[in-house]
């Protein structure tokens, strides 16, 4: 596997609380290939978010990060310490946040943050790590850009903010870049603009790209493969062709009713909902996660850990045990 | 907090039962027995536990008495104060606009103005005694009362609850009194908790600097500044009252944090 | 920026015309400053002639634009009792308490904002206690206490210092702690929560993203924008602190501004202590405008909107 960007094998993120220890993240894998993109999908607080933290290694303080395996590039980071993780950072792997307001210093030019980044990780002058900035900025569309580099995040908008963030991610060229639901805050009609920019930008570098997202529709358009996520398991993962037309978890062919599809939904029709709530994740848990909102669900569901497995060589791996035959039928 | 709290409760109780509890009348000098030092001193003896100043008059009695001018004109000040500072604050958050930029623009002003030297030279010109002292503090400190409940009440007055109630038609005043002062109301006990501690060490000072409290009213500034010249020989003047007004001012410092942290668990940082 | 400097400028303006005002106001809280000037023995004749002589007889808006006129034009009036010249006294008593002001705020600053910003990287360590722990000792500590229990601690138990007097920088050392250690244990707590707050941003998780060294995420991108409110509370400070001079200039005998008000108004010496009232309130307020000003220009979303 000469082109695999990320490996991650076993990842696991506890929160200790008051009330108990929160398995946020459980026994995750994932891998990543030379220009590919990864879309990791969840509904809010599975542990997507957790999930880039933890392979950035920039989990909050209280949370533990557990981890068999952790490869960038051919090469195990897993013991890194937090100094030579710091020399990856922004270098080999670069992370775009979701909030594009805030994530970019008020007290600095775009210029400077840019600047102290790739003088960060090259040894080059001020004047051409300016250079190399005013190109990057071009590149993400951005018109005037030595204007921009002299001005301060507040005097941009925030399509404008997220396309520096992307600059300032790319300017070292990483290996693998990890965007953590980058339009979520933003318009919709800007939205479009940012993902085709990430995804030209991607061909282009040939970087790997995980893309985490709530968006089924951005998926659809931008994935390699798709991981589903559900209270902090991945229940499904495959490539896009196989989640959208095949999808084989409860939880999944739950979210694809979620969805509009022009032509084939009626107007009028009520659009799907998946009934219940993500269950409490302190303590030990037994069973399937997702059982409580499954109208499928077993005893055996409840009382059976299931592994993450595929059925053949060329199909999707996922996390359930009913029969997908009486599932098509019930459904 | 308990500490604190425990603190404060006992010294108001002291305060509340001085004439039982001192030993002797707080102005009766006995010129024979002047100076006399505490008993853990080996001059000293048990008939006056904390010694004798330099009149002769007992001093645990007048540290005793000296909590009621202490606690009357820091609870006093702070009423007052109160009053003038919540009035402003509340007001100002409330109505916004017009109201809000004049008590912005009276508490930069009164913030402008230096207090101690203030509360001094009104206390030279008026002359000095305890309901001086009392007014006149109260009419300077009301500056934290005014800027935290027009901060406070500005928050409130923005949430969905307020503007329901101003929806469906309740008057100001009804808003003012049912919606908005609940909700203020923890913040103000903190803010009283801080300006009577503030007004205790300013009376003291003033009492100090001899134009607050006159004597022989056993104020615990005036009982250092009385003990100071003979500090080098006696140090236990100053440091009985002092270590008092400390641990009074502390007391209450920490049960106001403590109701802070109760109240507003999310702003204890 | 040049919009906002005139409109706090305007602001500072008129809030020094109005404490102008209550400073003059405060002359005539007493009954009649006449009778004060004189003083107690004087007969009714000599009261009368010195109420013409100073004008107390007009009406006091007429007498209040006539001082502030004068006032403007740097003439503060003749003190009762040195007989000189009001802004000639306390332009040779200033430097003492600037130089006392100045050091006293330094050595808050330089002793709470490390502090802080040490109590903030580590929350609920050993120093974030002990930062909270002296922070509330140092609210309760009434200032003329501690400024006698270090004269006899340090001047007379162990004679380390002098206890009064101007001469030397070691006179200094005693009346800077003192003045000083009393702003400390705020400008301690808005620099740790502010640096807590920064620390939890976003924008500090994408320094570090980016693989900023810790030493650059924490005094660049954090400080730089936590300092920004502190900047302001340090201004306020030292305006108080000036204020807060008068108690320990008469306790260590600096013969400082704080020195003359105690000395004046103990005198019944009005027009000083007038004027003492107008100059400190006035150094509050470009002090403060000062700081307005600089505060927007370290923060950039001010300095250009």
């Amino acid at each position: 596997m000469p082109d695999r960007v990320l490996e991650v094998k076993n990842l696991s993120v506890d929160i200790p609380l008051a009330e108990g220890v929160l398995h946020a993240v459980d026994d995750l894998n994932i891998h990543v290939d030379k220009g590919e993109t990864l879309c990791i999908v969840g509904e809010s607080g599975c542990g997507k978010s957790l999930t880039s933290l933890a392979i950035m290694d920039l989990l909050p303080k209280k949370a533990i990060r557990k981890l068999h395996q952790l490869d960038l590039a051919g090469t195990s980071i897993l013991d890194y310490s937090e100094k030579q993780m710091s020399d990856i950072r922004g270098n080999k792997m670069g992370m775009i946040f979701q909030e594009p307001m805030t994530s970019l210093n008020p007290a600095f030019t775009i210029g400077n943050q840019m600047v102290e980044t790739l003088q960060r990780h090259r040894n080059i002058s001020g004047e051409n790590a300016k250079k190399t900035a005013l190109i990057m900025l071009e590149k993400v569309g951005i018109t005037a850009a030595d204007q921009r580099l002299k001005q301060y995040p507040h005097q941009l908008s925030g399509g404008l903010r997220q396309r520096v963030m992307i600059a300032m991610t790319l300017l070292c060229e990483p290996e693998l870049i990890i965007a953590d639901e980058p339009t979520t805050a933003l318009d919709v009609t800007i939205q479009a603009q940012i993902l085709l920019l990430l995804k030209e930008l991607q061909s282009e570098y040939e970087m790997g790209l995980i893309l985490i997202t709530h968006d089924l529709g951005v998926v659809a358009r931008i994935a390699t493969r798709v991981a589903v996520m559900y209270a902090g398991q991945i229940v499904e993962e495959g490539t896009v062709q196989q989640i959208f037309e095949n999808p084989m978890h409860p939880y999944t062919r739950g979210l694809m009713r979620c969805i509009p599809v022009p032509g084939k939904t009626k107007p009028g029709e009520p659009l799907g909902s998946i009934p219940g709530m993500v269950p409490s994740l302190i303590g030990e848990f037994t069973g399937c996660r997702f059982a409580d909102r499954c109208s499928h669900a077993t005893d055996t569901c409840r009382s059976l850990n299931v592994n993450l497995r595929a059925e053949e060589e060329n199909t999707q791996a996922y996390r359930c045990i009913i029969d997908p035959k009486t599932m098509a039928k019930v459904a | 907090m308990i500490i604190g709290s425990v603190i404060v409760i006992t010294v108001i109780a002291i305060a509340l039962l001085a004439p039982l509890m001192a030993p002797h009348d707080p102005y009766h000098q006995d010129l024979m027995r002047r100076l006399v030092p505490p008993v853990w001193d080996s001059r000293g003896s048990w008939e006056h536990i904390l010694g004798t100043d330099h009149l002769g008059r007992d001093y645990l009695s007048r540290l005793i008495y000296g909590a009621r001018i202490s606690l009357l004109i820091g609870i006093g000040a702070a009423v007052i104060s109160g009053i003038i500072g919540t009035f402003m604050g509340v007001m100002a958050g409330y109505f916004g606009g017009r109201v809000d930029m004049v008590v912005t623009f009276l508490i930069t002003v009164r913030l402008s103005m230096p207090v101690v030297l203030v509360a001094l030279a009104v206390v030279a010109i008026v002359g000095g005694s305890l309901q001086v002292v009392v007014t006149v503090l109260g009419l300077l400190l009301w500056d934290r009362f005014a800027v935290v409940m027009r901060s406070s009440t500005l928050q409130i007055r923005s949430m969905d609850y307020v503007a329901a109630a101003r929806a469906v038609g309740c008057s100001t005043s009804r808003v003012l009194i049912a919606e908005v002062m609940p909700n203020v109301v923890n913040n103000l006990i903190v803010i009283t908790t801080i300006e009577i501690a503030h007004a205790i060490i300013l009376e003291a000072a003033l009492s100090f600097l001899g134009l607050g409290v006159q004597p022989p009213l056993p104020s615990w500034g005036l009982m250092v500044s009385e003990g100071k010249d003979m500090m080098l020989f006696e140090p236990w003047l100053i440091t009985i009252p002092g270590v008092a007004l400390f641990m009074l001012v502390l007391a209450i410092n920490l049960m106001g944090d403590g109701v802070r942290d109760i109240t507003a668990p999310e702003n204890r940082n | 920026m040049l919009f906002y400097t005139l409109k706090r400028f305007g602001l500072a303006s008129l809030v020094a015309l109005t404490v102008s005002f209550i400073s003059f106001g405060l002359l005539y809280l007493s009954s009649d400053p006449a009778i004060a000037m004189a003083g107690e023995t004087a007969s009714d004749a000599d009261i009368e002639a010195i109420r013409k002589l100073y004008g107390f007889d007009r009406p006091i808006l007429v007498q209040y634009f006539d001082w502030l006129q004068r006032a403007i034009g740097g003439d503060l009036g003749k003190s009762y009792y040195f007989r000189t010249n009001v802004s000639a006294l306390i332009g040779e008593r200033l430097p003492t308490t600037m130089m006392l002001g100045v050091s006293a705020i330094t050595f808050a600053i330089l002793f709470s904002v490390p502090l802080g910003v040490a109590a903030a990287i580590r929350p609920n360590s050993i120093i974030d206690r002990v930062a909270l722990f002296l922070s509330v000792m140092g609210q309760a500590l009434p200032s003329f206490w501690f400024a006698l229990m270090l004269i006899v601690l340090l001047s007379v138990n162990m004679r380390l210092l002098p206890t009064s007097g101007s001469d030397t920088w070691l006179h200094f050392v005693m009346p800077t702690v003192v003045l000083g250690y009393y702003a400390a244990p705020a400008i301690m707590r808005l620099t740790r929560t502010g640096m807590l707050e920064v620390l939890s941003t976003d924008y500090i998780r994408t320094a570090r993203a980016k693989g900023l060294r810790p030493v650059v995420v924490l005094f660049k991108h954090a400080l730089r924008n936590a300092i920004i409110p502190v900047v302001s509370l340090a201004a306020v400070q030292f305006g108080f602190m000036l204020g807060g001079s008068i108690v320990v200039e008469t306790i260590f005998a600096l013969h400082g501004a704080g020195f003359l008000a105690w000395e004046s108004i103990t005198r019944n010496d009005l027009p000083t202590v007038q004027g003492l009232i107008l100059v400190f309130s006035l150094f509050y307020i470009v002090l403060t405008f000062f700081a307005d000003l600089l505060n927007a220009w370290l923060d950039p979303r001010i300095r250009i909107s």
